[in-house]
């Protein structure tokens, strides 16, 4: 939408830059952001498709499973309404996942909720019965001893364990140097390995 | 990435021999697992249907935040008004102040009208 200016100003004078070639072969996701900005949604809609499970993933160990689709939503909405001012200076899963992290903490202030929450679906689908029964107790014990620590410690060890992001990726989410990132993993491992050496459940 | 780094989760930073077992462990607690999935492949369907909805009403953004050559536009448009304003603003000298001040005077009544 252009803006209305009290001079008539040429629509070419608003026109985009050249849009970048998009390559289908290239399997990452600058050439679907560069097709998103240039207001190719479906373009965003493969991103989702992309990120979303991890998303949630963080998502429910944040906030839980009850609010998590939740959030995410609201962070794609907020992901894609911002998107235009998306520069590409960081990658696009660490544009989102800030975005997330906000979005939970908002969620969890609103909801003033006392953490842990209760046990949630973990799992569903996995491969055979025994493993799966494995599979999902240790994310039960997990997802209860996370549940518990600092605020600050489990999303710098979420975004590290679930989403997979380098270091300086999540300094960048989390706006903290990237020393401050290593300590909090580390003393969320050390406060993680204390708790479950005390009830007797690590390897 | 290689499968050796693979091994370490994707995280990238060190190979998965420097990683403990406790890490590891505590990793595959972690990880996205089949229900992560399951609840992506949901929340990217609701998403596409939630964004078609939202088709007639494009994201609230600027031309300018939309467009940088705008700001180019905008840069000379500003400069040129100020150098006109700059060139064409009339300077003190160029007021007459004597007949200024003889125009206040008879419309005060001190100064009979008709002096030079």
């Amino acid at each position: 939408m252009l803006p209305t200016l009290a001079f008539p100003v040429p629509r070419w004078v608003f026109a985009p830059g050249p849009r970048p070639a998009f390559d289908p072969t290239r399997d990452d996701d600058a050439s679907w952001v560069a097709a998103a900005r240039h207001g190719d949604a479906d373009a965003f809609d493969e991103l989702v498709r992309r990120h979303a499970a991890r998303l949630h993933a963080v998502a429910r160990r944040l906030v839980g499973p009850g609010d998590a689709p939740d959030a995410v939503q609201e962070c794609l909405m907020t992901a894609y309404q911002g998107l235009p001012r998306f520069r590409g200076d960081a990658r696009f899963s660490t544009y989102l996942h800030a975005i997330l992290v906000r979005q939970c903490r908002r969620t969890a202030r609103r909801l003033a909720r006392s953490l842990p929450w209760p046990d949630g679906e973990v799992a569903s689908g996995d491969p055979g019965p025994v493993e799966h029964a494995e599979r999902h107790e240790v994310q039960r014990q997990v997802a209860r001893a996370v549940a518990r620590l600092p605020a600050p410690y489990r999303e710098a060890l979420v975004l590290r364990e679930s989403a997979g992001l380098e270091y300086q990726d999540i300094a960048r989410a989390l706006g903290v140097p990237i020393g401050t990132v290593r300590s909090r993993i580390a003393r969320a491992r050390e406060r993680l390995r204390e708790a479950f050496e005390r009830d007797g459940v690590a390897p | 990435m290689n499968a050796r780094r693979q091994r370490a989760r994707g995280t990238g930073d060190r190979p998965a021999g420097d990683a403990s077992a406790f890490e590891r462990w505590l990793g595959d607690g972690l990880a996205p697992d089949a229900g992560d999935a399951a609840a992506g492949r949901l929340l990217a369907e609701a998403w596409r249907d939630r964004r078609r909805a939202l088709a007639g009403s494009p994201p609230r953004t600027t031309a300018f935040a939309r467009h940088p050559r705008a700001w180019w536009w905008a840069s000379v448009t500003v400069a040129a008004v100020a150098l006109v304003a700059v060139v064409a603003w009339p300077t003190p000298a160029a007021v007459d102040g004597s007949a200024l001040a003889a125009s206040y005077l008879e419309a005060m009544g001190t100064l009979p009208s008709g002096t030079p």
